[in-house]
């Protein structure tokens, strides 16, 4: 199955503020493609991944618009069914990768879930320098480091094996050199599962280099998606974003 | 050049706690010798579990080295207070949430003047000291935390990771305030920080560590340049983000690294016979490298 995302004309505000925490996004997203978006902090990168996933609690924000994941209206489903889509198409790797997880699970847990066998798991946390599965699975969350439990949170929605899987600040927790095998795997797997992926990020070098195409967010506004090319250099997206 | 630190030969370990325990003791550190000249902005760097924070730790006093000495210069307490001071990854947390910020400055001085010139170089608006901890975001509380450091006059000040969690704008303005420290006070600043594009842009001198050993010291300018210990030119290339799979792997070797004499050894492109037994210490002028077979300056001059 094949995923297109579109977003059409999505604004949010919380409720009772006259404020708009996003304005007018409007984009499509194609499989095979690593889209990346860069923004200051409090610019709204996070809230615009939730709102895609509809994890925003209505009853503090509304949202206007539509969003669509390969046919099906996101903002028109219920709890249940949103959970059931959710599972099945979309993978969210959180910033704070650590409380991400079950603090009283496992993570065999989540290994458990995914139902791969285990020279895949083993291929995949060999490949992020974690060799030693038969020891991490026995770990609680509490357990890992920062840089373990992103790596893990990464690794477990790569091997899911959906077509769409969202990024929050990926990196934030990973050294240099995870970061560049990070940037290898995403594009391997865009290229040869077209899975779509899209990176918030404020690694601007591991924005750009990853990606196929680039937007900036300032103040809830979205730029349009240009191929990175376009940008030239990282200190030509810094003033982009500064000014 | 006067010295601000001078470190001899330094060693470090940790036992596990429990009784019993037959694991031996787990080297963190093993005969780290630099010195930092005073006056200077200098930089460490190196991957997580590279022993950054342990050796930061070292200098500040906070461990003991289990063998080895650091010797600084000056009397390190004066009046109870050390003249060493360390701002930690998660300063933020130092500032009091309900207290006013005003009330929490003068638990480490009276002195209304001295804290608006410190408020001044942080660039903090005057109005933050009637507000309380809560109110202020997370990058003015870590200012508030840096100005509470800076009161006590300190020799050194070291920042462990002060980049994190920072926007790159505020990275950029963090950068002008510690040379704005540096230049008013002529306080030493020694920056611990993965990100070497920021350390790039302000250290005078940089030590890179791996393994909880030194690869490279010296002049930062010419490190970044051309990089002379084979660990460094994978970390600066790695910065760029243009390295390919291989180079992160190589061949799996039997000689568990632990043991080797250099650290890096599994993964070196360079690598001798006697990388696993001995590692040469070369002086090039104000740089040393731990190496057996420096990177020549042509070859440097093909990978950045």
């Amino acid at each position: 199955m094949t995923l297109k995302v579109n977003i059409d004309n999505l604004t949010l505000s919380k409720n009772g503020t006259t404020k708009k925490i996003l304005r007018n996004i409007d984009f499509e997203l194609c499989p095979g493609n690593i889209y990346s978006i860069f923004g200051l902090n409090g610019s709204g990168k996070t809230t615009l991944l939730k709102s895609i996933i509809g994890s925003l609690d209505k009853r503090f924000y509304s949202l206007n618009g539509n969003i669509y994941l390969g046919g099906t209206d996101v903002s028109e489903l219920n709890a249940a069914e949103l959970r059931k889509f959710r599972k099945y198409n979309i993978r969210f790797v959180f910033q704070d990768a650590i409380t991400s997880f079950d603090p009283l699970k496992k993570v065999d847990y989540y290994f458990n879930e995914i139902r791969k066998d285990d020279t895949e798991i083993n291929k995949l946390l060999e490949y992020f320098k974690m060799p030693d599965y038969a020891k991490i699975r026995t770990l609680f969350p509490y357990e890992l480091s920062g840089g373990m439990a992103q790596r893990l949170s990464i690794i477990l929605a790569l091997l899911s094996g959906v077509k769409l899987i969202l990024f929050d600040e990926p990196t934030s927790a990973l050294d240099v050199s995870i970061s560049n095998l990070l940037k290898l795997k995403l594009k391997e797997l865009s290229q040869y599962k077209k899975t779509i992926f899209l990176i918030v990020t404020q690694d601007l070098k591991f924005g750009l280099r990853t990606a196929d195409y680039a937007a900036t967010l300032k103040n809830g506004v979205l730029t349009d998606f240009e191929p990175v090319e376009n940008y030239s250099s990282d200190n030509n997206l810094l003033i982009k974003l500064r000014y | 050049m006067n010295k601000a630190v001078i470190v001899e030969n330094i060693s470090y370990s940790v036992s596990d706690k429990k009784i019993l325990s037959t694991e031996k003791p787990k080297r963190i550190m093993e005969n780290i010798s630099f010195s930092i000249p005073s006056n200077t902005l200098f930089g460490i760097t190196g991957e997580s579990g590279s022993g950054k924070t342990t050796l930061i730790k070292l200098l500040a006093k906070i461990y003991e080295p289990e063998n080895g000495e650091i010797k600084y210069p000056f009397q390190i307490k004066e009046n109870g207070i050390s003249k060493i001071q360390l701002l930690f990854q998660n300063s933020e947390e130092l500032i009091n949430p309900v207290r006013k910020i005003k009330n929490q400055l003068k638990d480490v001085t009276k002195n209304d003047k001295k804290i608006n010139e410190i408020f001044e170089i942080l660039s903090l608006g005057q109005n933050l000291l009637s507000r309380r901890g809560i109110e202020l975001s997370g990058g003015e509380r870590q200012r508030v935390a840096l100005a509470k450091l800076l009161l006590v006059k300190p020799q050194i000040l070291i920042c462990d990771e002060p980049f994190s969690a920072q926007d790159p704008v505020s990275k950029l303005n963090f950068v002008e305030i510690f040379k704005n420290i540096n230049k008013k006070f002529g306080m030493t600043i020694i920056c611990v920080s993965h990100e070497i594009d920021i350390l790039k842009l302000f250290v005078e001198n940089l030590l890179v560590l791996y393994g909880g050993k030194i690869s490279e010291t010296g002049n930062a300018k010419k490190i970044f340049e051309h990089p002379k210990h084979p660990y460094t030119e994978f970390l600066l290339k790695a910065a760029e983000y243009n390295i390919d799979q291989t180079e992160i792997f190589h061949p799996a070797n039997d000689i568990n690294t632990k043991e080797a004499a250099c650290p890096y050894v599994n993964f070196c492109r360079v690598k001798s016979e006697n990388c696993y037994s001995i590692v040469g210490k070369k002086e090039y002028g104000d740089r040393t490298v731990y190496c057996n077979n420096p990177l020549l300056f042509i070859d440097a001059k093909q990978v950045t």
